[in-house]
């Protein structure tokens, strides 16, 4: 699986057929503590990977304190788009192959068992942690910013045609999203010490509403409903096409991809919190925002009452109250001039940049991309506070937690 | 297991419909049956707002029926009643999202797991109304002792007693004040019941607490000082078969009850 050499630590993922694959594999490689502080060769095999994949894939790399200089594969999709990201193409397998020891570090985890112990990993670390440490994902996006912001913009352009040209893509994107993103917290979560000392926050006075439990058992969920479709031969491999074709349907609606939070009903869902100090890292600017910012604005000027739902391809500005009963969904940004009494859904599209503002934030529940929160149970709220004192707040996702700032902070 | 499936009616809106179904449905979940409510109010819902359990939906009714979900996903467990759930209606959509072929596919599907399914039935005798009855056997007929409300709960019952289905029906008496019954200002409970020839299942007396209780998401069972909250859970036990005697909702409590026995003794006209 892995080998040692003298001064590169090669991984070798030449046999895994999927992007899904990969990121599997590495995601337990990187579970062995021979691969920290390494400079990693990543052979690939014959595999299509576009620019956004290999960027995850190289945050996982960073997340070990890892870096990765050479990558080498049979396709020359990826090889294209290893170069524009800037590694160094390596040579094919076959004519520079470095010394390799033959006995394999690790063995091969089938990929279901290695589900369960990383779910129940992840729930004690997450049991075990109140202060989140910052993400290694901003550690390695500085980097790239400095050198290739530019092809960043290309390739995030890229992505987001394949995302909506090709449906299939999209799902094996996703996966590989959710999977980086689950062996990131495992790491993160382990290593926060080490970024403690180096991470710069400011202190404020905040309400956090959501607890990242909730996505995290989701991501975990969606790909264990995965593991028969990319690896029938593991497991009871008796699903037939139309089952699988209702699990990528269930992906791909925004709304569905919720569905495994409310599984479990109140179990899963976040449970609101008050008055909790937590650290806000430094803001920086991604894809993302940039996405947002050019997105369409819809202007709606009424009260929006009960049972009335407002969408938006775009960002949102409502000037009126939101009484509850309504839905306000954008897929960009949602600015109330008013009280928000109603639900409101921002991101719809995944866009985890987006927030949620208003002048009095009293939402039943808010939902950003794909993160919820609902209103504490205990709060006596009168049906919509027309009160004229406001306090106009914002919500945003802070370290996979949604978070409301009071704007005085 | 084959759970009883009840749906609370009326015909006229107001007469405490929702309020019955949420107290019902809590007392007899705590009791220990296992409970599911079903709204089908759907665009004007409320049930989920009595029993505090707003911020919480995600998914209705109408999700189910048009499969953005399964059923179990829909059901909101109650905050403090384990045994009971609640499957909301839609508020952004109207009654004919869901027909009445899908809401008795529902409740059979229910029935296999809960003891009860109740069944919040929305006002008039239109779509909603049939669509409501349709997967119920049993039902329960709220009024109050008004003109109005009795007249449509008239209706209502013709409408019931035409349906095969439903194997039984039972009335019960909903907002009534002693004190206008003695001044002859009110229809006597007496009066409603020959009139209606129904059977009657409970008698709840008007109670400023259901105001309180309904704002703050909490049902007047819970509130095992108020004599609407012991009349609804007498009504839990009526339904699981006990008999259990009608409150004496007339009878005057604390100052008032020392004043009518110093009256008494003084012999004036209490």
């Amino acid at each position: 699986m892995e080998n040692s050499t003298d001064n590169l630590y090669v991984i070798d993922l030449t046999y895994a057929k999927s992007p899904a694959d990969v990121v599997f594999e590495l995601s337990s490689v990187i579970d062995t503590d021979a691969a920290h502080n390494q400079k990693v060769f990543l052979k690939l095999g014959n595999v299509d990977l576009n620019q956004s994949q290999l960027l995850s894939i190289n945050s996982l790399i960073n997340s070990i304190n890892s870096t990765l200089k050479l990558v080498s594969s049979d396709s020359k999709q990826t090889e294209a788009a290893a170069s524009a990201l800037g590694f160094l193409i390596g040579q094919p397998k076959t004519q520079d192959e470095p010394k390799i020891e033959e006995k394999p570090v690790a063995q091969y985890v089938p990929m279901t068992e290695h589900l369960d112990s990383a779910e129940k990993e992840l729930e004690k670390a997450i049991d075990g942690t109140t202060e989140e440490a910052e993400k290694e994902f901003e550690v390695s996006e500085e980097k790239i910013e400095e050198d290739f912001e530019e092809k960043m913009m290309i390739a995030a352009q890229k992505a987001k045609e394949k995302i909506f040209g090709e449906s299939v893509k999209h799902f094996e994107t996703l996966i590989n999203q959710q999977k980086a993103e689950n062996a990131q917290k495992e790491e993160v979560i382990s290593k926060k010490e080490e970024n403690n000392s180096e991470t710069e926050t400011s202190q404020a006075d905040t309400e956090i509403l959501s607890e990242n439990t909730a996505e995290s058992a989701k991501n975990e969920d969606e790909i264990k409903d995965f593991a028969p479709v990319k690896e029938p031969e593991s497991s009871d491999g008796h699903l037939d096409e139309k089952s699988i074709q209702d699990e990528l349907d269930s992906i791909f609606d925004s709304e569905n991809k919720l569905e495994n939070i409310f599984a479990e009903e109140a179990k899963n869902f976040p449970e609101a919190k008050t008055g909790v100090d937590i650290e806000i890292p430094e803001e920086e600017l991604t894809e993302d925002d940039y996405e947002i910012l050019k997105m369409p604005t819809k202007y709606i000027k009424q009260t929006v009452r009960s049972g009335q739902v407002i969408k938006s391809d775009g960002n949102l500005m409502i000037v009126g109250d939101c009484h509850p009963g309504s839905e306000v969904h954008a897929k960009g940004d949602i600015t109330v001039w008013g009280a928000l009494g109603g639900i409101a859904q921002a991101g719809s599209a995944g866009n985890k940049k987006a927030r949620i503002r208003a002048l009095q934030l009293n939402a039943i529940q808010l939902r950003i991309a794909d993160f919820y929160a609902r209103r504490p149970d205990a709060s006596n709220i009168v049906y919509v506070d027309k009160s004229n004192t406001v306090m106009p707040e914002e919500a945003r996702i802070v370290n996979d937690n949604i978070v409301i700032l009071k704007l005085n902070d | 297991m084959t759970g009883r499936v009840i749906v609370i009616t009326s015909g006229k809106g107001g007469v405490g419909k929702t309020t019955t179904s949420a107290n019902i449905g809590t007392a007899l979940a705590k009791n220990g049956a296992s409970v599911a409510l079903i709204d089908t109010d759907i665009g004007l819902r409320n049930l989920d707002l009595l029993l505090g359990l707003e911020n919480r939906i995600v998914y209705t009714l109408v999700d189910v029926v048009e499969e953005r979900c399964k059923l179990k996903q829909a059901l909101v467990k109650d905050k403090k009643n384990p045994n009971l759930c609640l499957l909301a209606a839609a508020q952004t959509r109207d009654k004919s999202a869901v027909t009445a072929e899908q809401l008795k596919a529902i409740c059979e599907e229910l029935q296999e797991e809960f003891d009860f399914i109740l069944v919040d039935c929305p006002a008039g005798i239109e779509q909603g109304f049939q669509t409501a009855v349709a997967g119920a056997s049993e039902a329960i007929v709220v009024t109050t002792p008004e003109m109005s409300a009795v007249r449509d709960a008239d209706r209502i019952i013709g409408l019931l007693e035409a349906r095969e289905e439903i194997k039984s029906y039972k009335l019960l008496l909903n907002r009534v004040r002693p004190n206008l019954i003695k001044t002859n200002d009110m229809m006597s409970v007496e009066d409603v019941v020959d009139i209606l020839s129904c059977d009657l299942i409970g008698i709840i007396p008007e109670d400023t607490g259901i105001i309180t209780s309904t704002n703050k998401g909490e049902p007047i069972v819970n509130d095992e000082k108020s004599l609407a909250g012991k009349a609804y859970m007498n009504v839990a036990r009526r339904i699981n078969g006990e008999d259990v005697p009608f409150l004496n909702i007339d009878e005057p409590k604390g100052f008032a009850a020392f004043v009518a026995k110093v009256k008494k003794i003084f012999g004036a006209k209490a």
